[in-house]
């Protein structure tokens, strides 16, 4: 007798529009620039590699690359995390007002944006004029052309990005557990420790992984809010290519920053497989 | 029965009142509740039985009257300083806490020492009769395990009450039943005051000491499980408890509390106090009726002529369903030996002494 399992699985079938696809316009040309950066076809060698590490001014930029991003994410999490409790337990109209707040600047291309905050954050812009105004400092704050404007206008962009699987996990988290440890005698701050960050962790995760990889990777922020003052690796793979004309230093930059993302996927995969075999 | 327990007015909700939304769910609802009793809260659904568990236990606030438990209003506190114990409809046990982290939860939350809370968490396991799943995942346990866990985590912390909303819904009828049984002995060998919420009337009946059947935010009976049943207060509760065949009556003469009423041509009597003349609802339990050939009713016993409409096996008995003289229906509970003996479409007389007789105000036709 035949059961279920054993019909043969043409789940496949499904996922070749999406396969075929990635593999001709992601998979192909990635696997060319990585052969790129290995100095292939013509002759296998390591060197690009050897000599991008062996420049100071390389662990420079990864450091610029990776501090931004985890700051970003920082920010994001404490911003996004309330935020998407906000969300998930208001009712009605708010709900649609908050909702709408998040998805509607996704739509707003990030150059629109990237010149309003320069608005904002220039010497005579609006945030320091009321900086001064309210007395906090006498002269402008330096704001654009810094890491911190760069943070500022990273988070703006990326907290959607937080909110929404942390936000997803909530409204599938039931009501009455948070119940039921009220009334075994646990206050408030118990619950959350105990019940209700436990079982968010996976939206947390899940939500790191995607600003930490899109914050990894950003160049139009750092372009337009910093320039070439703060360089990051999507910047340095830019200049690479455009300036400096160099396809292996470009390629070579561009794997180590697939390497970072990478690690960053691998780790939220096998933290989110852990806390999942725990429930 | 209620004077067994020590404390009659353990539990107090004094005129309780509830709107959601500009809709009253409770109205002034007074009920008390003696220590070690087992109460159901019994209604159709919207009745306002889980909104009143849901205002004892503290997830929602009164909006008028008060509720005292032990002699101390409870109902200004939040939950987790009422010492209650509630175990929900879906159980909601903890999915990232093995049965013992969740027995322990309510122990732990209120600062016992390790040794300690280990000790209570072995006990109730025992008491639950599952000593050997301590380690597993709620995900990991049958809907019978996931019930027992529930009831030993809202127990291990000691509660003044355990308030349970509808805690068998989930389970297939064989466990539930067997559940039922175990849980009532558990809980009277704990001695614990319990106020249950069902809708299942044959729950209510097989599990409590007393019954409050509730019908749109107000207690229309509230009583033992046998007076309910033998002694409906109201026409809803005569509906909702138990079945009964309903003849519509005039009362022809009343004399000291004795009523004589004419039921669609038959004299009948029953116990009751009514104005002469008012339309009354005379109502019969299927196993209270018994069926003769006419002429031969046991002397003193109100008959009626019935004629037969068909028979349903149930079982250990047959019921046999008739049609009175202006068209009702009468049920009545017979062996399957007379059921077989009996003709379709011959009339016979249906019986049943007078005190057995439940009379309510009827409509006026």
């Amino acid at each position: 007798m035949k059961t279920p399992g054993e019909q043969k699985d043409r789940t496949w079938i499904l996922a070749a529009p999406g396969v075929g696809y990635l593999t001709v316009l992601y998979a192909l040309p990635l696997g060319l620039l990585l052969l790129a950066s290995f100095r292939l076809p013509e002759a296998f060698s390591i060197s690009a590699y050897v000599d991008f590490f062996g420049d100071p001014f390389n662990w420079y930029i990864i450091w610029n690359t990776l501090r931004s991003a985890l700051l970003t994410t920082a920010f994001c999490l404490l911003i996004g995390y309330p935020a998407a409790f906000a969300l998930a337990w208001s009712k009605g109209w708010l709900q649609a007002l908050f909702l709408v707040s998040l998805i509607l600047p996704l739509s707003v291309g990030i150059v629109v944006k990237a010149f309003a905050w320069t608005i904002v954050l220039r010497s005579d812009g609006v945030l320091n004029q009321a900086l001064m105004a309210l007395g906090f400092t006498d002269e402008p704050v330096r704001l654009i052309f810094t890491e911190t404007g760069l943070i500022f206008g990273a988070v703006n962009v990326f907290v959607p990005f937080m909110i929404m699987p942390v936000y997803s996990v909530i409204r599938l988290l039931d009501p009455r557990l948070a119940e039921a440890a009220r009334t075994l005698g646990a206050g408030p701050l118990y619950v959350f420790w105990k019940i209700i960050l436990p079982l968010t962790v996976p939206g947390i995760i899940a939500g790191i992984a995607f600003v930490f990889s899109l914050a990894l990777a950003m160049y139009v922020i750092p372009t337009l809010l910093v320039g070439e003052r703060f360089m990051t690796l999507s910047q340095q793979i830019a200049r690479s290519y455009l300036y400096l004309r160099n396809e292996t230093l470009g390629s070579t930059v561009a794997v180590v920053l697939l390497v970072f993302s990478l690690i960053v996927i691998v780790a939220s995969q096998w933290l989110a497989g852990k806390v999942r075999a725990n429930t | 029965m209620v004077s067994a327990f020590d404390d009659p007015s353990y539990l107090v909700a004094a005129s309780v009142s509830k709107s959601f939304q500009g809709t009253r769910v409770l109205e002034n609802l007074d009920l008390e509740i003696a220590r070690g009793e087992f109460v159901s809260l019994l209604g159709p659904s919207g009745c306002g039985k889980t909104t009143l568990l849901r205002m004892i236990a503290g997830l929602l606030a009164v909006d008028g009257g008060t509720i005292t438990l032990g002699g101390k209003v409870i109902s200004g506190l939040p939950p987790h300083r009422r010492n209650v114990g509630v175990v929900f409809q879906n159980y909601a046990l903890f999915p990232h806490l093995t049965v013992r982290e969740n027995i322990a939860f309510g122990l732990k939350a209120r600062g016992g020492s390790t040794s300690e809370v280990e000790a209570t968490v072995d006990r109730f396991l025992e008491l639950i009769k599952l000593p050997d799943i301590a380690e597993r995942y709620p995900s990991a346990l049958s809907g019978g395990q996931q019930q027992r866990v529930a009831v030993a985590r809202a127990l291990a912390p000691r509660p003044d009450i355990l308030l349970l909303d509808e805690p068998f819904s989930a389970l297939d009828r064989k466990l539930r039943e067997a559940m039922q049984i175990e849980l009532k002995s558990l809980l009277r060998d704990l001695g614990i005051t319990s106020v249950f919420v069902t809708h299942d009337q044959e729950e209510a009946l097989v599990m409590s000491d007393r019954i409050a059947v509730m019908n749109a935010g107000v207690i229309e009976q509230f009583g033992a499980p046998r007076d309910i049943y033998r002694f409906p207060g109201s026409r809803f509760v005569l509906d909702f408890i138990g079945s009964s065949s309903q003849l519509a009556g005039t009362v022809l003469a009343e004399t000291g509390g004795e009523l004589t009423i004419s039921v669609g041509g038959s004299e009948v009597r029953a116990a009751g106090h009514f104005v002469r003349g008012s339309p009354v609802t005379v109502a019969l339990r299927p196993e209270d009726m018994s069926i003769h050939l006419p002429g031969s009713a046991p002397e003193g016993h109100n008959t009626v002529p019935v004629v037969l409409r068909d028979r349903i096996y149930v079982g250990a008995r047959t019921q046999a369903h008739f049609t009175a003289s202006q068209g009702e229906s009468l049920a009545i509970d017979l062996s399957p030996d007379h059921a077989g003996r009996l003709d379709q479409g011959a009339t016979y007389a249906a019986a049943w002494s007078p005190e057995k007789t439940l009379i309510f105000p009827g409509d006026r036709q």
